[in-house]
């Protein structure tokens, strides 16, 4: 006997086919593969809600940072990261186009419905890539990030070593601090360093532009932290969803799914890129929103 | 010439890159018990030391050279093997080791199927557990030796190498190593949950299965859920060591200077850790569990007790263990509350094991009990399950844990469980299933004193840690001896260390008959137990898809042992009926008498 | 030379016990039977070895008691730690005869029951009456043990209000010593963070702060007057410690980055506990009980515990963090 054969789920292996819900073993793996991931990330996006429920009161707010959209100048808060939900929600739209052609065995409405999932999901990798980037490069302005030092927020001492200032406009003689002169007031002015006071700072300190792993212009490090992290993570899971999807397409046109007379593959890494979206429906609210 | 070509290939898919699940689960039990014969030589060394603190061993210095100067363990270096020790049995031999060999060989062949799901996976499964193996040992060689802050690896000590030398390449090689064992366990699982959905033969509905099928499928849905946690912390841990980010660090002066990490918390470590960790344990005890109701039901001639109950069980104990992890954390400065919650899902976890002791009881009770090693390991394990079940009521009530966590008493503790229960149940599963693995019989002599020698070592190895605990003596110390009041405490470490050398001896007498049995053993006959289980109905010979023709129907549930009509006599004249044996007009199934 | 001798010796063992095995298999070819089944009389003797084992396993117990129930730490020298060796003594009430017992019945199965060609095994496969005996005992016993553990952890944990009389007392941990601060005469401590480490200020106290003036710091030992309730606040310079403290049933990890707290009230002096274990030179002593690096095992320092007109005296001899 060959060593390579291959089982076909739907052959002779099982003396009797009684199985979950009539699925083949590999849509059942694919179930199953999708649990365990849907922990990684839940425990990724557990130690974000640890640390934003710690540092409530001074985490930098999304709409605050993410407000570029491409070709357009000005302040768009979360406008594009908006867009890109859209289009990665609109890609598993077209997702289920195809699975549901898959099974009436139509390649013609398969081909044209994987093509299009496979932009959407290129378009949102590139965007992701363009969120970074701009997001690394940080804003013309910058921050300061302030040294060892105390600072008195409403009776209580706040070390200051590693807090971000950012400059309340282009003259740089007010440094905004994080907290708030009513704590969680959300409509209360941000504290702030002025004159003497911001001098003697700015001697303990440094300017910080964009954003990187240990540094982040735009508040709490551990902000940064988790956006590359946790984006970075689901970003590799799109990208290998794209090309998964694109080796399924290539195999479409090739009729591989015709001679073997089901489109099963197609719904199995349809399964997986419905994940990758749901996963960021996730990311987004937790992220950007909450 | 093509024959040659064809013989070499041949060669290396049979042997090497076989995607047969029998080949793949002999594998799995030589690598996983080497790996443990070197945690085990381990733990002796370290063992010399706590008993003999500060001397000389020149025997010591031949084996570990460098780390070893002048035959004196360094402290650091005892660290290193302590955690190194506990990775590697946690791990690489109750973990890949236990449900590696037994999920494979016995999955397939007792629902009654061809072979796992996907052979190509299950093949990827070991060698990455091969790759991972190797990258744990090279960790040993690396400069500033292997990772040293205990197999738990609390951050900042792990994540800092200038805290300890281990924390450098050690570490990170440890870090590489665990993900890829991560994703060879989760290959594995994905295996074992689908194949025993899937395909089961006709007639093997989910409640005619074996109890040690039962174990395994919940072992592997246990793995799928938890192990994806610990790659979670481990890779924040590898962001936090090589990219300079503070998920785990914060306000450190060390060296001399003030690092700049900031915001992080070593408490976010332990969460996610031991969300894995506890999961964990069940994942190694769980199909040992499994193995025993097997042999104890075969080997007494009696059904299991309580079928259904001993499911239930499992499920409990399954469900529960996701939600006591904080167990392992009651003293780290978390809110009392959830201290409180912590306490009630432990002791609640208390519950399920007691009920599958009672079964285990009486199974045995009015039996007719066939004393091979493997019934005799099987024992062992309820007796060591009891023994190490029974402290964890101190433990887990957080009040009492107080003044025993992170003493010898926990250590004691959880080597009772693990490093007895577990191990023993795996014991027993190599000598029951020897004949399925090898188509040998290993020598029952031999075993049973490997067993004795065993079980009495091994309980005075473990049971003194008690009396060690309530002295308060902390783990972890390289030495009692900075501490006057634990100067009495060398009599037990001496007793402890002895014990541990000649359970090292005893194992020997194991790795002998093993591997003289595998080569040279008596020949086995097809059902040498006289079990039900389909996999005693194929062939003893080897072949890839386990049956010749059809793969055999199921009639019935696997534990018809002894069952006697309404005259008293055997039904089928037998002690047993195997489980493709077809209902008789007036017989119901499942128990029923 | 010695190696190559030791190594021709094992192999010779080897090959020894395989021949030997061998000639055992061929021997009882001989004979008609087959080596690896078991024989009723083989069966039997190991079921009276199971009993033996279990009656030598007891005995074993007693005499780890004789020997070594001894050593175990002394009478609990804080309140709190009365409740909880209570608690762990109605604990070991409960599961100790369950340990005696259920090994016992395991071991006497075996032996009452092992194999025996006239006797049948009694097919009793499940009784839900029974399932629930055994669930619902348990469940009651532990819900007892819940709830008197419950209750201690609670008092246990909750700090000292501010009104009750106390001393409040700092620890640092970090790699490998512990330096203690005392809050001094205004009862508040100063803030520190480790940050402001420098020099002489090991720990990192903030010189400006008010409070900061006149705290006390103290190494290699530190005095607890009697009595007198001491809350702990802990904190750690570098890597995970835990500050333990056997004799006063505490323990509470020491965490980098942030603080955490424990109390406890002091109940028998120094002088007291001399008398009582018997032994001059004993001390209270603190350890660090979590993994922190090489020279974990040795990360200490002596406690005493003295009349509060002792203690008045020692503190007033300690410099204050100003001087």
């Amino acid at each position: 006997m060959s060593h390579t054969e291959v089982v076909d789920s739907k052959t002779a292996w099982a003396g009797d086919n009684n199985s979950p819900f009539g699925a083949g073993y590999g849509k059942l793996m694919m179930w199953f593969f999708l649990m365990s991931d849907a922990l990684s990330f839940t425990g990724f996006l557990a130690a974000y809600g640890f640390y934003r429920h710690e540092y409530t009161a001074i985490w930098p707010t999304a709409e605050n940072v993410f407000t570029h959209f491409p070709f357009v100048h000005g302040h768009q808060p979360l406008l594009y990261v908006a867009l890109m939900t859209f289009i990665l929600i609109m890609s598993s739209v077209t997702m289920v186009l195809a699975v549901e052609a898959g099974q009436r065995m139509d390649k013609k409405q398969v081909i044209v419905w994987m093509f299009w999932t496979i932009i959407g999901g290129l378009i949102f990798v590139g965007s992701q890539a363009w969120e970074w980037y701009h997001f690394i490069h940080g804003t013309e302005l910058g921050a300061f990030e302030l040294g060892i030092g105390t600072f008195d927020v409403n009776g209580t001492i706040e070390q200051t070593q590693g807090i971000i200032g950012r400059w309340a406009d282009e003259s740089k003689e007010v440094l905004l601090l994080p907290w708030r002169e009513v704590a969680g007031d959300l409509t209360s002015p941000y504290m702030q360093l002025t004159g003497q006071a911001l001098t003697d700072a700015m001697a303990n300190g440094q300017a910080i532009h964009g954003a990187n792993l240990t540094h982040n212009e735009y508040g709490h490090p551990l902000f940064a932290d988790f956006f590359f992290f946790i984006t970075g993570f689901h970003g590799t899971h799109v990208f290998s969803g794209v090309v998964l999807n694109f080796i399924i397409f290539v195999n479409v046109i090739m009729g591989t799914y015709e001679k073997r007379g089901h489109y099963e593959m197609v719904e199995k890494v349809g399964l997986y890129w419905h994940f990758v979206d749901l996963v960021w429906v996730f990311v987004f609210t937790f992220f950007y929103l909450v | 010439m093509s024959t040659h070509h064809h013989h070499a290939k041949d060669f290396l898919f049979t042997y090497i890159f076989s995607t047969d699940h029998k080949m793949i689960s002999k594998q799995f039990l030589v690598t996983g018990f080497l790996m443990g014969f070197l945690g085990l030589i381990m733990s002796t060394l370290f063992r010399l030391q706590l008993g003999w603190p500060g001397e000389s061993f020149e025997m010591i210095e031949m084996l570990m050279g460098s780390w070893q100067e002048g035959g004196v363990m360094s402290p650091d270096k005892y660290l290193a093997l302590v955690t190194m020790h506990g990775t590697i049995m946690v791990f690489f031999l109750l973990t890949a080791g236990l449900s590696g060999t037994f999920s494979n060989l016995l999955i397939p062949l007792q629902i009654g199927a061809r072979d796992m799901a996907s052979g190509f996976l299950n093949m990827l499964s070991y060698w990455f557990f091969f790759i991972s193996c190797m990258l744990m040992l090279a960790s040993l060689f690396v400069e500033g030796g292997a990772a040293s802050a205990g197999w738990t690896i609390y951050p900042p000590l792990s994540a800092l190498p200038e805290a300890i030398p281990g924390s450098g390449a050690g570490m990170t090689l440890w870090l590489v190593s665990m993900s890829i064992f991560i994703v060879s366990s989760l290959l594995g699982s994905l295996n074992y949950i689908v194949t025993i959905f899937n395909l089961r033969t006709k007639g093997m509905s989910m409640t005619r299965l074996p109890l040690t099928i039962w174990a395994f499928l919940l072992t592997a849905i246990l793995g799928v859920l938890s192990f994806p946690v610990l790659l979670a912390a481990a890779l924040l841990l590898v962001f936090d060591r090589s990219f300079g980010t503070s998920f785990y660090l914060s306000d450190i002066y060390i060296g001399g200077q003030v690092l700049d990490h900031t915001g992080g918390s070593p408490i976010l470590f332990e969460h996610l850790f031991w969300f894995l960790g506890h999961p964990e344990v069940y994942i190694v005890l769980l199909p040992a569990l499994g193995i025993t109701s097997e042999i104890i039901s075969t080997m007494s001639r009696k059904p299991i007790f309580g079928y259904r109950a001993m499911i239930g069980s499992m499920m409990a104990i399954a469900f529960l263990s996701f939600i006591v992890w904080g167990h392992h954390m009651f003293l780290t400065g978390m809110n009392p509350f959830l201290g409180s919650v912590f306490t009630f899902t432990t002791l609640l976890i208390a519950i399920p094991s007691a009920v599958k002791v009672f079964n285990y009881l009486t199974t045995l009770w009015k039996g007719n009990i066939v004393f091979t090693p493997a019934t005799m390991f099987s024992v062992g394990l309820v007796s060591t399950f009891i023994s190490g079940g029974v402290t964890g009521l101190i433990l887990g009530n957080s009040a009492l844990d107080i003044n025993v966590h992170d003493t010898y008493f926990v250590v004691g503790h959880f080597h009772i469980v693990m490093g007895l229960s577990a191990i023993f149940g795996m014991f027993a599963g190599v000598y029951h299933w020897f004949p399925k693995l090898f188509g040998r019989m290993m020598n029952n002599k031999l075993g049973n004193i490997h067993f004795w020698i065993t079980i009495v070592c091994a309980y005075g190895v473990f049971f003194p840690m008690h009396f060690l605990g309530f002295a308060g003596v902390p783990r972890r110390y390289y030495t009692n001896s900075e501490f006057p009041m634990f100067n009495e405490m060398i009599d037990i470490n001496v007793f402890i260390s002895i014990c541990a050398i000649i359970a090292l001896v005893g194992q020997l007498v194991f790795f002998f008959n093993f591997v003289y049995s595998a080569f040279r053993g008596p020949r086995a006959p097809q059902n040498p137990w006289k079990g039900n289980t389909l996999e005693w109905t194929a062939p003893v010979e080897h072949f890839h898809g386990n049956w010749y023709g059809e793969i055999p129907a199921v009639y019935r549930w696997p534990y018809d042992y002894s069952k006697v009509n309404a005259a008293g006599e055997y039904v089928y004249g037998e002690d047993y009926i195997p489980q493709t044996t077809p209902l008789g007009d007036d017989e119901k199934d499942g128990g029923e008498h | 030379m010695m190696t190559i001798i030791v190594a021709v010796a094992v192999i010779l063992v080897i090959i020894a016990g395989s021949q030997l095995l061998k000639i055992a298999e061929l021997r009882a070819q001989s004979k008609g039977e087959l080596i690896y089944e078991v024989s009723e009389k083989e069966a039997k003797f190991q079921g009276i070895l199971m009993l033996v084992f279990f009656i030598s396993f007891m005995a074993f117990f007693a005499w780890q008691m004789c020997s070594w129930y001894g050593l175990r730490l002394p009478v609990s020298a804080s309140v709190h730690g009365v409740d909880t060796d209570w608690l762990t003594g109605l604990t070991y009430i409960i599961i100790t005869p369950t340990f005696i017992l259920t090994n016992g019945i395991l071991f006497f199965f075996c032996y009452k029951y092992s194999y025996s060609s006239t006797r049948k095994a009694t097919f009793f496969s499940h009784s839900n009456k029974l399932e629930a005996a055994w669930t619902t005992a348990p469940a009651l016993v532990l819900t007892v043990l819940i709830l008197y553990g419950l209750s201690s952890w609670n008092a246990i944990m909750t700090p000292i209000p501010d009104e009750t009389d106390h001393i409040t007392i700092e620890l640092t941990g970090q790699q490998f010593t512990w330096t203690a601060r005392y809050a001094g005469e205004d009862k508040k401590l100063g803030r520190s963070h480790v940050t402001l480490i420098e020099g002489v200020n090991a720990t990192g106290v903030d010189a400006d702060d008010e409070n900061a003036k006149d705290d006390k710091i103290v190494k290699g030992e530190f005095h607890l007057p009697i009595g007198m309730p001491v809350q702990f606040v802990f904190r750690s310079l570098d890597v995970l410690h835990s500050a333990y403290f056997p004799h006063f049933r505490s323990q509470m990890n020491c965490v980098p980055g942030i603080t955490t707290q424990f109390n406890f009230i002091p109940t028998i002096t120094t002088e007291e506990m001399r008398k009582i274990t018997n032994n001059e030179k004993f001390n209270y002593v603190l350890l660090c009980n979590k993994i922190c690096g090489a020279a974990h095992y040795n990360m200490q320092m002596d406690i005493v515990v003295e009349s509060q007109e002792d203690y008045d005296k020692w503190l007033a001899e300690q410099k204050t963090f100003v001087e």
